[in-house]
């Protein structure tokens, strides 16, 4: 017992030092990964172009991420203009990695999905399972975490791009009316 | 135990306290918080603008004014990083079995370089125990444009028929590799070279790893690659004399072709063994993506592969029996995804077959399913499996209907009814439980799962509740008390016997 006690101590005293000695927090890492398109993504590359950018973590047979994505959809299109960018990230390994092409074509996304077969992302990340949602700003501080996902709580995540993006409730109305505007032209 | 506990306490108040500690150092040189740094650097002229050019406007004077992923150099200036705390205890009525687990997990970069460590004695099995050790640790870093790794990694070859070095952690399962790895990306042409040593995740002993992989593409719709993988696992010896060693080598050859809406994947493998008959392995994949219709086909063959490192693609597609024999089986199957209506809603089916060499042990199983769009704020859908092999005939109807009350309130109601049938009658099984959640930070699930009627044993019931409260990307804390019944669980090809609990679990994870 006294030395599971003093391992555990020195862990803590340890931990402690970390956490005070590093001088910026909560920056993911970047990272490389192909996506479905068949095109390469780098985190860093994304957000040259975005002032934010939404990361979930996704598996084709996960029900609570099948309810997630319509909401993704729609952010992407309503925020895109203000700089979002929205990127998936497939959790599937071999058991179910060639179901994720058919499915991601049949649901029509236009956002990025990406594999990360053997969960080098994920592990990185530490997300264990799925749907696991990051917000990040430009420089790829997490602005927002949530782990899974239940219907009425897209609105948390909402709130989140929209306090990432620096938006104004009257821009967020008129990005909402561009897109009515838009939806209906088409 | 009284030491214990202090530690605890400590653990507990040092974590608390490190957020307003490091609040407070930020004050002190005039930082703001996280949350504020976007609001900070964009522009208000820009943001008001709301529109491409002003998302484009913002997002360049960003990466000139401020130490972003844009400048050259600007990234990973200073040491970054990004991880969890958590602690889990669990006691076990059955068996007894009352634990204490923590974890530090932490993914860290530093200029170029990037790595992480995770410390910890986590056991998913509520039945069984860990030492505490350094589980993972990995650098990861540029090197005369290559990549250089070193500690614990993971690496799959192909489709995982030569090596499938992963891990799935709630599964108990590790195949990652320790060791070094060097990569040479370039264009048109890839190469990996990897060695180390393998540790089951029990660490009976280190199996001794080195291959490589050469990846080619000549084109942008062809790509072809070759494998390689030798291992020198230890054999029985008496104690104190050196551990004899087997040598195995596992080759394999691979084919992606691309043609716009097709796409297809083929892979043949051959494994040599001590043994005269050696192992070989077959898989292929053809799949068709239309804007809302999507279609894969699969075959495999799979015989005497190695299942230490292989985890080849089952061609099953219920999580449940998702697992191919890797010593003797052949087979294929379909999975289509139609979205025929201008919403989210969608159907699904599957079926597989499989036999082994000589025609015996048939299995077949067949998946519909319906998704249905989220109209005034209800969405639902229904699925039924068939599976079917020697030694089970199972049928499942599976309906989960979702509401979303208000704002705040959130509920779902799952209900499973299965037919089981082990070779002597069918037995029906159900499983319901009840979801509520509120406002994103707190949700409640009691579950029931009851089986045996249709039995001369009396019917059995394990009833379980679960409170999970959430603050996003702070801490969450997990509280659960019941009984669960053991059960098969499988994921990624691989599958475990998890075994009943009856108790209750505390999970606290902390975000830094």
């Amino acid at each position: 017992m006294k030395r599971i006690a003093f391992f555990t101590a020195v862990f803590m005293l340890l931990l402690a030092g970390v956490l005070y000695v590093a001088s910026a927090a909560e920056r993911v890492p970047n990272f490389k990964l192909e996506g479905v398109d068949g095109k390469t993504y780098e985190l860093k590359e994304v957000a040259k172009d975005a002032k934010a950018i939404l990361i979930d973590f996704w598996e084709v047979n996960c029900k609570p991420c099948k309810k997630l994505m319509p909401h993704l959809q729609t952010y992407c299109e309503v925020y895109g203009p203000a700089g979002l960018k929205v990127l998936v990230i497939s959790r599937d390994t071999t058991i179910t990695i060639s179901k994720v092409k058919p499915f991601v074509a049949s649901e029509k996304w236009t956002f990025p999905v990406l594999y990360d077969p053997d969960h080098k992302v994920s592990q990185a990340l530490n997300v264990k399972f799925a749907p696991v949602t990051f917000v990040l700003n430009n420089k790829g501080e997490i602005q927002y975490q949530h782990s899974g996902f239940k219907p009425g709580q897209e609105k948390e995540l909402e709130d989140a791009i929209v306090k990432a993006l620096g938006l104004s409730e009257k821009e967020v109305k008129e990005l909402y009316a561009k897109h009515a505007a838009k939806s209906e032209g088409e | 135990m009284r030491l214990m506990a202090i530690i605890l306490v400590s653990f507990t108040l040092l974590i608390l306290a490190l957020p307003m500690a490091r609040a407070a150092d930020d004050e002190e040189i005039g930082l703001e918080g996280p949350s504020d740094v976007v609001k900070e650097n964009a522009p208000e002229e820009a943001v008001e603008e709301s529109g491409e050019g002003a998302a484009e406007d913002a997002a360049e004077l960003e990466s000139e004014e401020a130490d972003g992923w844009g400048e050259e150099g600007g990234w990973g200036k200073s040491f970054n990083y990004y991880g969890t705390l958590s602690y889990w205890h669990s006691l076990n009525r059955d068996t007894g079995t009352d634990k204490n687990e923590g974890e530090l997990a932490m993914t860290f970069s530093y200029g170029e370089a990037q790595g992480r460590l995770r410390i910890g004695d986590w056991h998913p099995f509520a039945t069984q125990r860990r030492d505490m050790r350094i589980e993972k640790y990995e650098v990861r870093m540029p090197l005369d444009g290559m990549e250089l790794t070193v500690g614990t990694f993971a690496q799959l070859l192909g489709k995982g028929l030569v090596l499938s070095g992963i891990e799935e952690r709630e599964l108990d399962y590790d195949n990652e590799i320790e060791g070094i790895r060097l990569k040479l990306p370039r264009e048109s042409y890839n190469v990996t070279a990897f060695v180390g040593q393998h540790k089951t995740v029990k660490d009976r002993g280190a199996t001794k790893v080195w291959g490589g992989r050469v990846e080619v593409s000549p084109t942008e719709w062809f790509t072809t690659g070759g494998n390689v993988l030798s291992y020198q696992p230890t054999i029985n010896a008496a104690p104190d004399a050196p551990a004899p060693r087997q040598h195995h080598q596992a080759m394999s050859w691979d084919v992606d072709f691309h043609w716009d809406k097709l796409s297809s994947h083929f892979e043949y493998m051959r494994l040599d063994w001590p043994q005269d008959d050696d192992g070989r392995g077959m898989y292929g994949n053809i799949v068709l993506s239309l804007p809302g219709f999507g279609l894969t086909y699969e075959y495999k063959n799979y015989y005497q592969i190695n299942g230490m490192f292989a985890a080849p693609p089952p061609v099953f597609y219920d999580p449940e029996h998702a697992k191919a024999d890797t010593l003797d089986e052949k087979g294929h199957g379909f999975t289509m995804v139609w979205s025929p209506f201008d919403n989210s809603s969608h159907f699904e089916a599957s079926y597989a077959q499989s036999n082994i060499r000589n025609k015996g042990w048939p299995t077949t199983e067949a998946i519909f399913a319906y998704y249905s769009p989220t109209e005034k704020r209800t969405s639902w859908m229904s699925q039924y499996s068939y599976h079917r092999d020697v030694l089970l005939h199972e049928r499942k109807w599976h309906t989960e209907v979702s509401r979303q009350w208000d704002d705040n309130w959130t509920t779902q109601v799952a209900v499973e009814l299965r037919g089981v049938d082990k070779g002597s009658g069918t037995i029906d099984e159900q499983e319901v439980s009840l979801d509520i959640g509120y406002a994103g930070w707190l949700t409640l699930v009691l579950g029931q799962e009851k089986a045996g009627r249709g039995t001369l044993t009396e019917a059995q019931r394990w009833n379980i509740a679960e409170l999970r409260l959430q603050e996003p990307g702070v801490q969450e804390l997990l509280i659960s008390y019941g009984k669960r019944r053991e059960g098969f669980v499988c994921s990624g090809g691989i599958c475990r016997i998890e075994p009943e609990f009856d108790g209750w679990k505390l999970a606290y994870v902390r975000y830094f």
